[in-house]
């Protein structure tokens, strides 16, 4: 009986541990769209910052937030997945491999600020892109590597080996295996990974300050090479450095919301794509 | 000229002598069974037909195997080009999570050659002669996945029958199969011995019997016994055939 009862006060510690983490995460949201909910509105996303940022909207970093994020991704993206996809399927050398496994997985360790200071002295001064998209995003492209790496690995080697086997079976080479069988079965997963990737390229600042990032430019990119106003920065600038802080204060929440805003977006096309995907090849 | 030669052929993975110098000789349209308990080369001699142990880290191997006279270990054999004159289905149905026409149009689709049409008459052709087609010839667009473990395993016979090998492997092709299924696998092979020849591992002796022409003992690596599939179970000629084909071991 006794023992009975140590299991049952145990499992209400570990659900109200659990529920306290949800009422926490909901408390966060739930804060931030109550004083953002005001501020947003259909010329907040719209239109650019006027007076000193006090008033008018934040379209231009919405749109260099998205710009940036695109180059990261797609950089980042392709770069990832094919090391992936080597590491997973293609690697012959056992200790090359692993070395490779243990340099992704020490550069998931260094600080973001760090990659900003190497994307500062390699893209925007020895490359001489300037300040710009181009830089921030091969910087952001970097720091989300490794995760994209890890992921796209995992993805391609939870790939059953009976159905690549079938595949070289009826006589496709490795690398039709990899692009007609292995690349559309993992395809979801992979997917998943450019989410979690997504979401934290949209909200990082350090990489992105000495790299691309704007202090104020209300016009928008009109190339890859012009520096631009960022979400992230835009809000650490609304709160800490404005020309009136205690007059931007009220749009850095909107700022905020805005920002988590695009995250769920990015994250439910991206469910949606993976649920679509997963209907199409049940496995 | 022998559809199957082996000479003296040994196999290692690392340090671990999987084969140590069978020789074999088989006839084109004969089926050869291969059978013996766990571990004893069986497996690993049927997949050095089509080179599937080529993947394998620590793989080596030493002696000639012929199929059509031709060294298929000789460095001018490409073996993308050698799977698909020798075709393979394994254990467990492996269908791709694709529709069931994808699964079979797979291996021709990857020699870029044909027409669509020319690929869909290939398609009904393979699934006709797995005894498939009837059941499922309304249902082409649905997933592989759908189909029963025996009809998979047909599929599979199928897909490979599409790419048109001369010679068929079967890795123990009914071990994960109901019994009618299996009935069925063995009324395929029977008809397929006319056009192809079969190799196929078992572990089912009965199964040995009924299908094969051929029959090869494997034992620690060794090649026990080989001889006519009649003889062979009546007339074993090596104490060891005898214990395992009497259920004593293995």
């Amino acid at each position: 009986m006794r023992k009975r009862r140590g299991e049952a006060l145990a499992t209400l510690i570990v659900t109200l541990i659990s529920w306290a983490a949800l009422v926490i995460l909901a408390g966060v949201v739930g804060f931030i769209t109550y004083k953002g909910l005001g501020v947003i509105s259909w010329e907040f996303l719209t239109t650019p910052m006027r007076e000193g940022m006090k008033k008018g909207g934040i379209a231009p970093a919405i749109v260099g937030s998205i710009w940036v994020t695109l180059v990261a991704l797609g950089v980042g993206g392709l770069i990832g997945t094919s090391a992936g996809a080597y590491l997973s399927e293609f690697a012959r050398h056992r200790r090359l491999k692993q070395l490779i496994e243990f340099l992704v997985t020490t550069l998931s360790g260094i600080p973001s600020v760090v990659y900003g200071l190497f994307g500062l002295a390699l893209f925007v001064v020895t490359l001489n892109f300037g300040t710009s998209i181009l830089a921030g995003g091969l910087t952001l492209a970097l720091l989300s590597l490794p995760l994209l790496i890890r992921n796209a690995q995992e993805a391609f080697s939870s790939v059953p080996t009976s159905l690549k086997e079938a595949s070289i079976g009826l006589g496709a080479s490795e690398m039709q295996t990899f692009l007609r069988v292995t690349l559309p079965i993992a395809l979801p997963r992979v997917l998943t990974g450019l989410v979690l990737a997504t979401g934290r390229i949209l909200g990082e600042t350090a990489p992105i300050l000495f790299t691309v990032a704007a202090y104020y430019l209300p016009t928008y990119p009109r190339s890859l090479l012009e520096p631009t106003m960022l979400l992230p920065y835009h809000l650490y600038v609304l709160i800490t450095s404005g020309v009136n802080v205690k007059e931007t204060y009220p749009m850095a929440f909107g700022t905020a919301l805005t920002l988590l805003i695009l995250t769920l977006f990015f994250t439910l096309t991206a469910a949606y794509l993976r649920f679509r995907l997963k209907q199409k090849y049940r496995v | 000229m022998y559809k199957v030669e082996a000479r003296k052929v040994s196999v290692w993975y690392g340090s671990y002598k999987a084969l140590d110098e069978v020789s074999l000789c088989l006839e084109r349209n004969q089926v050869l069974a291969l059978i013996g308990p766990s571990g004893c080369g069986k497996s690993t001699f049927l997949r050095l037909l089509n080179r599937m142990n080529d993947y394998i880290e620590g793989f080596r191997m030493e002696g000639q195997l012929l199929i059509d006279g031709e060294d298929i270990y000789s460095p001018e054999v490409d073996p993308v080009y050698l799977r698909r004159r020798v075709g393979m289905v394994f254990q467990k149905p492996t269908p791709f999570p694709f529709s069931i026409y994808e699964n079979v149009a797979y291996g021709l689709r990857l020699q870029n050659r044909l027409k669509e049409s020319q690929i869909r008459e290939r398609v009904e052709q393979a699934l006709r002669q797995a005894a498939l087609w009837d059941e499922i010839k309304d249902n082409l667009k649905k997933s592989a996945l759908a189909l029963s473990g025996g009809q998979q395993q047909r599929l599979c016979i199928a897909r490979t029958l599409a790419v048109r090998p001369s010679l068929l492997l079967m890795d123990e092709p009914t071990s994960a199969l109901d019994p009618i299924s299996t009935a069925k696998i063995e009324e395929l092979i029977h008809e397929l011995r006319q056009t192809y020849t079969i190799v196929i591992v078992t572990h089912n002796m009965q199964q040995a019997a009924r299908i094969s022409d051929m029959t090869a003992f494997f034992y620690m690596g060794r090649l026990i016994e080989y001889g006519r599939t009649k003889d062979f179970f009546t007339n074993p000629q090596h104490p060891e055939t005898l214990r395992y084909i009497t259920g004593r071991f293995g």
